[in-house]
């Protein structure tokens, strides 16, 4: 019995072969990963790929259909409370309890995980201080920016001093500034031993954030790797984006397939894989044709992750 | 297989987390607290309007084998009436916006505060304000001059029972509605007519014998008739069924409360 609670185990998630079924429909098909202590760990994928699904079986407000998962070491099903007490929830859409004040808020989650008062009430103002919501302490939740709210929701999730932290999209829908400020933040809780789950589409936010990640698409994990192996793995190291004229377009069409790995035509501009972005440039240009623009950039996830799961919407 | 077995293993709530949503519904009025307030006039305005003004019209009503005066009579009836209108606003308007627009309740099953918890906090806050009100009542009643005999000295707790009885069978509600338009049917079709017709203004001895059975199947009517008996001391063997059917309506609607709000919180 004592070596449960002593023994922590490096592994903070494991699952193997975890599904979810509702009804007919399968929103996660056997799908096998493993989260380690300390790191970021995200889940990319399109819309509908499974990921909420996945991260609440994970928060134990879902119960698995199949397979095995073990969160901090312990059943979702049978320890939920345990477990519960240990993490931090911020869902994909903001549930604040808007009939109370950014303070009470707070307060109110940790009388829920039944937190001593005089350890909340410090705890409640650093996490102010930490999500910068100090002027807005006693403002109803209603009238906050999404950003705001969003900062709110994170503060909420570490009223218990989570070991462990699920982020479903927690910047989707903010503006630049606002999402910076959470990535800061998520990423000074990273440097306090914090480990991450966090959900995105947006490859910038990935590559960020996250040290390992899993690509989620109907419903299968289809790759994983940190985000430099998934470019390595999926991608040439540059990419040269052109827009041409028709005429150069097809001059190009010719050729193209012997100047870059592979190359992508979209309807405004064709994207060319390749490993130095100028010597192809070069080539082109010698070749006589003409581009309006051109632009050589790193490859970066999101090339990864159209590769992988197309770019038509799958709806 | 193993794992459908193992979500059966529901947790049982816990009184002390349960009160966690009791505070958090006070601290909620803190910010709305003439709302609270007003919800105390209101049956006191059914009684001054109908019991005192209608009541100079009516005369007697016949009661336990005599004559009651109108507004003694309607009394008890408007105190239990105001014990379904707060079950009704705190077990299922009030949920229902925390379970379907809020998203409170998603919110708190990520903490160890479950379901059920939720579910009982959420009768406990009712039963409580109920209860407030109640006692409001009860003393504006002593002061009118409608309260006949020393039973009454357990209408409040018969207040607090009526309260959960129907808070429990509003929760109900809550875990069956999904579309805001309910709302209003139930309010016109289930409401509105116990509200009139369970013995709270005119006495069911008034219906045709095949409707009585229906009126004094009703919540409400036993609510209504306890109170009664109470607070003129009519009190015999009949009371003691009211206390039975509330105390019964109280467990098997919170059982049912609760599997229903699993249902559609945990998916
Ligand atoms: N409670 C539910 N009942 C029925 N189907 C559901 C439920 N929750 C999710 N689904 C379905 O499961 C599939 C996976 O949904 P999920 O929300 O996990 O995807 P997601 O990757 O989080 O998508 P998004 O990026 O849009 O948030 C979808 O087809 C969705 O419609
Ligand atoms: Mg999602």
């Amino acid at each position: 019995m004592a070596t449960s609670a002593s023994s922590e185990p490096e592994a903070l998630i494991q699952a193997e072969g975890l599904n979810k079924l509702f009804g007919e429909l399968v929103a996660v098909d056997a799908v096998d990963f493993e989260v380690r202590k300390g790191e970021a760990f995200g889940f990319l994928g399109p819309n509908g790929a499974g990921k909420t699904s996945t991260m609440r079986m994970i928060g134990c407000t879902s119960p698995p259909s199949g397979g095995t998962l073990r969160v901090i070491g312990m059943d979702p099903v049978s320890q939920a409370s345990e477990i519960k007490a240990r993490i931090g929830v911020v869902p994909q859409m903001d549930n604040l309890d808007i009939e109370l004040t950014v303070r009470e808020n707070l307060e109110m989650y940790a009388r829920y995980f039944d937190i001593p008062r005089d350890v909340a009430n410090p705890r409640i103002d650093e996490l102010i201080d930490f999500v910068q919501l100090q002027e807005k302490v006693d403002s109803k939740v209603e009238p906050l920016s999404g950003g705001m709210k969003r900062r709110l929701t994170i503060a909420r999730a570490l009223i218990n001093d989570p070991d462990l932290l699920l982020l479903d999209e927690p910047t989707t829908g903010l503006d630049p500034q606002a999402r910076h400020l959470v990535w800061d933040r998520l990423y000074r809780l990273k440097q306090r031993g914090v480990t991450l789950v966090i959900t995105t589409h947006y490859m910038d936010e990935a590559e960020q954030l996250c040290d390992r990640l899993v690509v989620m698409d109907k419903a299968k994990i289809v790759t994983e790797g940190s985000p430099p192996d998934l470019i390595a793995r999926y991608s040439t190291r540059e990419v040269l984006e052109l827009r041409l004229s028709d005429d150069a377009r097809e001059k190009l069409a010719t050729s193209a397939d012997d100047l870059a790995d592979r190359v992508e035509w979209l309807p405004d501009r064709v994207l060319l894989y390749t490993e130095t972005g100028d010597a192809t440039l070069a080539a082109i240009h010698e070749s006589g044709i003409q581009t309006y623009s051109a632009l050589v950039r790193r490859a970066t996830l999101e090339d990864v992750f159209l590769t992988i799961t197309g770019r038509s919407l799958i709806e | 297989m193993a794992i459908a077995e193992r979500t059966k293993a529901y947790p049982r709530p816990s009184l002390h987390r349960a009160s966690q949503l009791v505070y958090r519904n006070a601290l909620a009025y803190k910010h709305y607290w003439i709302a609270f307030i007003s919800g105390f006039f209101e049956p006191v305005f059914y009684l001054v309007a109908v019991g005192f003004g209608v009541g100079q019209f009516v005369g007697g009503v016949p009661f336990g084998g005599g004559q009651l005066d109108y507004a003694s009579f309607l009394a008890p009836g408007m105190l239990a009436a105001s014990t379904l209108n707060g079950a009704l606003f705190d077990g299922f308007f009030s949920p229902f916006f925390k379970l379907n627009w809020m998203r409170t309740y998603d919110g708190i099953i990520t903490t160890p505060v479950n379901i059920s918890d939720i579910a009982v906090g959420e009768v406990a806050w009712a039963l409580i304000r109920g209860t407030i009100y109640g006692a409001g009542f009860l003393i504006v009643m002593l002061v009118f001059g409608l309260i006949h005999s020393p039973w009454a000295l357990l209408a409040l707790p018969a207040v607090m029972l009526s309260s959960g009885a129907l808070s429990a069978g509003a929760m109900i509600l809550t875990g069956i509605t999904k579309q805001i338009s309910s709302l209003e049917k139930v309010m016109t079709l289930v409401v509105f007519p116990l509200f009139l017709f369970s013995g709270t203004f005119f006495p069911v001895s008034l219906y045709p014998g095949y409707l009585r059975p229906i009126v004094q199947a009703t919540p409400l009517y036993h609510s209504a008739s306890l109170l009664r008996a109470l607070t003129t001391g009519a009190v015999g063997w009949a009371t003691l069924w009211h206390v039975v059917y509330l105390v019964v309506m109280f467990v098997l609607a919170s059982a049912l409360a609760i599997r229903l709000m699993r249902r559609r919180l945990i998916s």
